[in-house]
């Protein structure tokens, strides 16, 4: 195995990107799932 | 009488080898429980595609290529991603998201605990994998059988042998992994942190919507992730629709079960002695650790950074359930809890985050195809 400093950097958007996109997705989740449950969740 | 004993004068040493890893995974499916609905036809597989000249795989035998039935299997349900795929509708018919839907902020906890994937990326770059291969071992992070097997099919890695067993492995030893990290990165008083859990009764209505929500959300921002978010949200569909009571129990059952028995040979094609006895395999299963290490530290740590701004305080350790490992983390989380103190129950919670983590390592799962296919 060679050590690739140019890949590795190469990879940095990548983890960037994705662990933002993930996210991205989970407050647009999240803020549906709120809305849904002012509407219809009813508390014990 | 020669022609008897011709073939086993092929026998080679690494064959054997292959012979005592397939013999040390059915032990280890058998003895010590760890993950046996694919650890035991995986290593059952093993020993069969080792055999000197055998019939199970494609092989080019005095000329003549002779197809071998693994290989059939492989190409009709593992190279076009549909046993992955379908395995999906089952797991999503299992899934109660009701737990999550009640207490959604444990939806950040499954985007945290994906940080082990990206981490492993980069650091499988630095080693000198290929970017394609980089990007499949990193998937042992998503702590998800399914969508390691997906995603390195995807990226055609000639190392999904080591990849499976890997993501398989370290799943089955998530009660060794989690609680040591997690001991680690938290003090004693952080670990027994209480948690109030939000006594809420969630309509039909809302356990309807939401499977199709996060497919249309997930499809709009990961487009890659639709296939394998679709089809377990379809499954979950199915599940809480209410009027398909009978294919949700098929589903979850038959389906599974069928797709599992096939999964596990299928995938051994790639484990013969040629493709799996290399020095990258060992480098794949020290990564795929590095990876399981990381998700915990992800969640761990971001729950600890909410902690900073929150006035009510999470305990850390449910971050760490943020990992695809259902229900295995959940129930180790609120173990530890109840170890450190005995009225401390964490398990909803727990559950909450666990299901959030199966979500996330699915969008993970299409970012990485996406964007590493971008990069290329």
């Amino acid at each position: 195995m060679n050590i690739d400093i140019n890949a590795f950097l190469k990879t940095l958007p990548v983890g960037l990107y994705g662990m933002g996109g993930i996210f991205i997705v989970m407050v647009a989740v999240f803020l549906v799932v709120k809305a849904i449950s002012s509407i219809s969740i009813n508390e014990k | 009488m020669e022609i008897l004993f011709e073939n086993l004068l092929e026998l080679q040493f690494k064959q054997m080898i292959m012979w005592l890893i397939g013999g040390l995974l059915v032990y280890l499916a058998i003895k010590k429980d760890m993950e046996p609905t694919l650890l035991l036809p995986l290593g059952f597989g093993t020993i069969l595609v080792n055999l000197p000249f055998t019939g199970a795989v494609t092989q080019i035998i005095d000329g003549v290529k002779e197809i071998g039935i693994i290989d059939i299997l492989f190409d009709a349900g593992i190279a076009n991603e549909l046993f992955p795929l379908l395995l999906f509708i089952g797991i999503g018919a299992m899934i109660d998201f009701a737990p999550l839907m009640a207490n959604p902020k444990m939806l950040f906890f499954g985007a945290a605990a994906q940080f082990g994937i990206f981490f492993t990326f980069s650091l499988a770059a630095l080693l000198g994998f290929d970017i394609k291969d980089a990007a499949s071992i990193a998937i042992i992070g998503a702590a998800d059988g399914p969508t390691s097997i997906f995603v390195a099919n995807y990226f055609n890695s000639k190392y999904i042998g080591a990849i499976i067993v890997a993501a398989y492995s370290y799943m089955a030893l998530v009660p060794i992994i989690q609680p040591s990290v997690i001991r680690l990165i938290t003090t004693r008083n952080e670990r027994r942190i209480r948690m109030e859990y939000p006594r809420k009764t969630v309509p039909k209505i809302a356990k309807i919507l939401f499977p199709i929500i996060v497919t249309v959300i997930a499809g709009l921002i990961a487009p890659r992730s639709v296939a394998l978010i679709g089809f377990l949200m379809f499954g979950n569909l199915i599940r809480e629709c209410g009027v398909l009571n009978s294919l949700s129990e098929t589903a979850q059952k038959e389906l599974a079960n069928l797709i599992t028995i096939l999964l596990g040979i299928t995938v051994s094609t790639k484990m013969q002695a040629e493709l799996f006895l290399t020095k990258e395999t060992i480098l794949i299963l020290l990564l795929g650790l590095i990876a399981f290490i990381f998700d915990t530290v992800g969640g761990v740590l971001f729950a600890k950074i909410i902690n900073l701004f929150s006035r009510k305080k999470i305990n850390p350790m449910v971050g760490a359930c943020g990992i695809s490992a259902f229900p295995m983390s959940a129930r180790v989380i609120h173990k530890m809890g109840l170890k450190e103190d005995p009225q401390n129950f964490l398990l909803m919670h727990a559950v909450g985050a666990n299901v959030a983590g199966q979500i996330a390592s699915v969008i993970a799962g299409g970012l990485i195809i996406k964007l590493v296919g971008a990069l290329l």
